[in-house]
């Protein structure tokens, strides 16, 4: 990879010092994000993600060092602290973005003013415009977040968990927003955050934070082959190499399955978690019949409307 | 309506001062027809020379001591509810007040000091030291909590704790003193000289310079601390001159017109009604205004029903900023910064 390193952290340590107490997340971890990459930060709750990028953000001093700058034409970030000022306009809060690089008259240029508008529009919030925070639901909330911190305009946004409390299809939206961004502005985008298959589908490269202060750095793919993330979630029931929750064959049954695409999936879907097994071997033959938009489920000479009458039906 | 008011505010705030200015300088016990107090404006003899002696004195010093007071606290107020980022928070409510009328306490009822020191200067001066040491604490104290209920329960204990202080001290003074200090806990706006009205006035304006070099911060504030650092605001030093700030227009005003209730509490959500943005550009000359409007209808107010009868101004800014909390609270449900 020959991408530029837009922000690199050698032998850093995080944590709290407090007195002589000291608590320590992470030890001597070297980063770097490179631009155009979206890393996802991945870890348990508590584990310190909050802490590691409030501390390479500069808003916390890293441990065993004086060294802590922020420097806001360089590092932006969505955090999760709760916002207070709820009377505050969506355009208010996006020219804050702008702040950085305004003096005490706080007059916006012409520019200025490109970019606030280029940010909304790139989160797709035009409508809100002029809506108040508190009128905004959390999914659009999160996305004026997003779009201040496009606002300051800087190499680098660090996100900590935007997605939390959203549902999937925001979800969905911002983890691609997010990565369009890296890739169309040449950005490097840090999101922590705990969706691990909405992670494995969009980043460029995930850091896994262990349990042992170190993080494991690697591509989505390469990490769930040799078990990095086995280790480190200890599923329980959920097969991450298929993507699948683990179903148990409680019926002990067996039955063949004929069909194909969507509908073959689904029902089979359907079967394992009825505890069917599907088994070319079974007497009992199910096959799948699509045309148009009806569906129909024939065994023998009983056709089903429904998977659900055809469930109740094996059952 | 609500837009017309929110799009022409910076006519219209002026002009409703101006009626009020008009009409408090109308008010009084000797009866000056408007028309002569406008020949007195305008530079020209009233048709009773006394008026002019009268005007100039009693009513002027007492109307430009109003606007001040009033725009200087309810700024005030408006730069603690945002520094806390708590709608509640005000001088009074925090202790300010209380820290500024005990070190006036201290200094009035110890009589010796008294005479050494009892100059109006001498009061600003103490009156702003003590309410930027309650602010200090309050700062302090604000760290360590998350939620912003307590901290308005720990202003209610300093105000209690500053309060006993008093009291112990005005049971071991002389009744002069403790009278003294009494009648200067009823606040007022009347007794000031223009000597006392120019130290008022540059207090006033220092108070306001500082608030206008923190518009960026304080505007940022709103997000957080953490925000506001990821956007280049230095903390401390913000936190400090709007801390300083703050003290400074609190106390000087509370120096000599006492400690007046519900102004800075209530006319930044005033204000707020009409002029509807978060950004302290605007909100800093809104908020002025309106404090010195509503410090003129409160002191008009307290000298209409006989003429020679003067109430407590006090009286009157909690009788009508008690129940303009109440009312913006129950209209949204949830009061805001």
């Amino acid at each position: 990879m020959s991408q530029e390193i837009l922000l690199q952290s050698k032998n850093l340590s995080v944590g709290y010092a407090e007195g002589d107490q000291r608590n320590v997340l992470f030890e001597h971890v070297d980063l770097e994000l490179r631009a155009g990459e979206l890393v996802c930060f991945m870890g348990a709750n508590g584990i310190g993600k909050s802490s590691l990028i409030r501390t390479l953000a500069g808003l916390q001093k890293p441990l065993l060092s004086d060294k802590q700058s922020t420097d806001p034409t360089k590092v932006s970030v969505v955090l999760t602290d709760r916002v207070n000022a709820v009377n505050m306009t969506v355009t208010e809060l996006v020219t804050l973005g702008r702040y950085p690089y305004l003096d005490w008259n706080i007059k916006l240029t012409n520019e200025d003013k490109l970019i606030i508008n280029s940010a909304i529009r790139d989160t797709h919030i035009e409508s809100l415009r002029d809506k108040k925070l508190y009128e905004l639901s959390d999914g659009q909330l999160q996305m004026a977040m997003i779009a201040r911190a496009l606002a300051q305009d800087t190499p680098v946004i660090l996100l900590d968990e935007p997605t939390a409390h959203l549902d999937l299809n925001n979800r969905v939206e911002i983890m691609n927003l997010l990565r369009r961004l890296a890739r169309s502005s040449n950005k490097a985008i840090l999101v922590a955050t705990h969706e691990l298959d909405l992670a494995l589908q969009t980043a460029d490269l995930i850091w896994l934070a262990g349990g042992d202060k170190k993080l494991i750095i690697g591509i989505p793919e390469d990490l769930v082959l040799n078990g990095s993330f086995d280790v480190i979630f200890q599923f329980k029931g959920f097969d991450l190499k298929t993507g699948k929750v683990f179903h148990e064959a409680w019926r002990n049954h067996t039955v063949n399955l004929i069909g194909d695409g969507y509908e073959y999936l689904w029902t089979k879907n359907a079967l394992e978690r009825n505890g069917f097994i599907v088994d070319k071997e079974s007497p009992i033959t199910i096959s799948i019949q699509s045309r148009e938009n009806l569906i129909e489920w024939i065994i023998g000479n009983e056709q089903y409307r429904t998977l659900e009458e055809l469930i109740r039906k094996l059952q | 309506m609500k837009k017309v008011v929110q799009k022409y505010w910076w006519i219209l705030l002026p002009a409703l001062l101006v009626v009020l200015f008009l009409l408090n300088v109308s008010l009084g016990s000797v009866k000056i027809p408007i028309a002569d107090t406008l020949r007195i404006l305008t530079g020209s003899e009233p048709s009773n020379p006394i008026w002019k002696d009268i005007f100039f004195d009693f009513r002027l010093t007492k109307a430009i001591t109003c606007m001040l007071a009033g725009g200087a606290l309810a700024l005030g107020g408006l730069q603690m509810q945002t520094l806390f980022r708590n709608p509640l928070a005000g001088p009074d409510v925090l202790g300010l007040s209380s820290g500024a009328s005990l070190a006036v306490a201290i200094l009035l009822m110890t009589g010796g000091l008294g005479s050494l020191f009892s100059s109006s200067l001498s009061i600003a001066l103490v009156a702003s030291i003590g309410s930027a040491m309650i602010f200090l604490a309050v700062l302090a104290i604000s760290h360590r909590i998350r939620d912003n209920i307590s901290l308005l329960i720990i202003g209610l204990m300093i105000g209690a704790v500053t309060s006993s202080i008093v009291g112990v001290l005005q049971y071991i003074s002389k009744a002069d003193d403790i009278q003294y200090y009494l009648v200067w806990t009823f606040g007022s706006v009347a007794s000031l000289n223009w000597t006392e009205i120019l130290i008022l006035g540059f207090g006033v304006v220092v108070g306001l310079a500082i608030s206008i070099i923190c518009i960026k911060p304080l505007n940022v504030w709103l997000l957080g601390e953490n925000y506001a650092m990821s956007m280049g605001i230095h903390l401390i030093r913000s936190r400090l001159l709007i801390l300083i700030g703050t003290s400074v227009l609190t106390g000087i005003v509370t120096a000599f017109c006492g400690p007046i209730a519900f102004v800075g509490l209530a006319v930044p959500h005033l204000a707020r009604l009409v002029i509807d943005t978060t950004n302290h550009k605007v909100l800093i000359p809104a908020v002025m205004l309106t404090g010195a409007i509503v410090m003129l209808f409160c002191d008009s107010l307290s000298r209409l029903p006989g003429s020679d009868f003067v109430l407590p101004i006090n009286a009157i800014t909690a009788l009508i900023g008690a129940p303009v909390v109440i009312w913006v609270i129950v209209r949204s449900k949830v009061i805001r910064v």
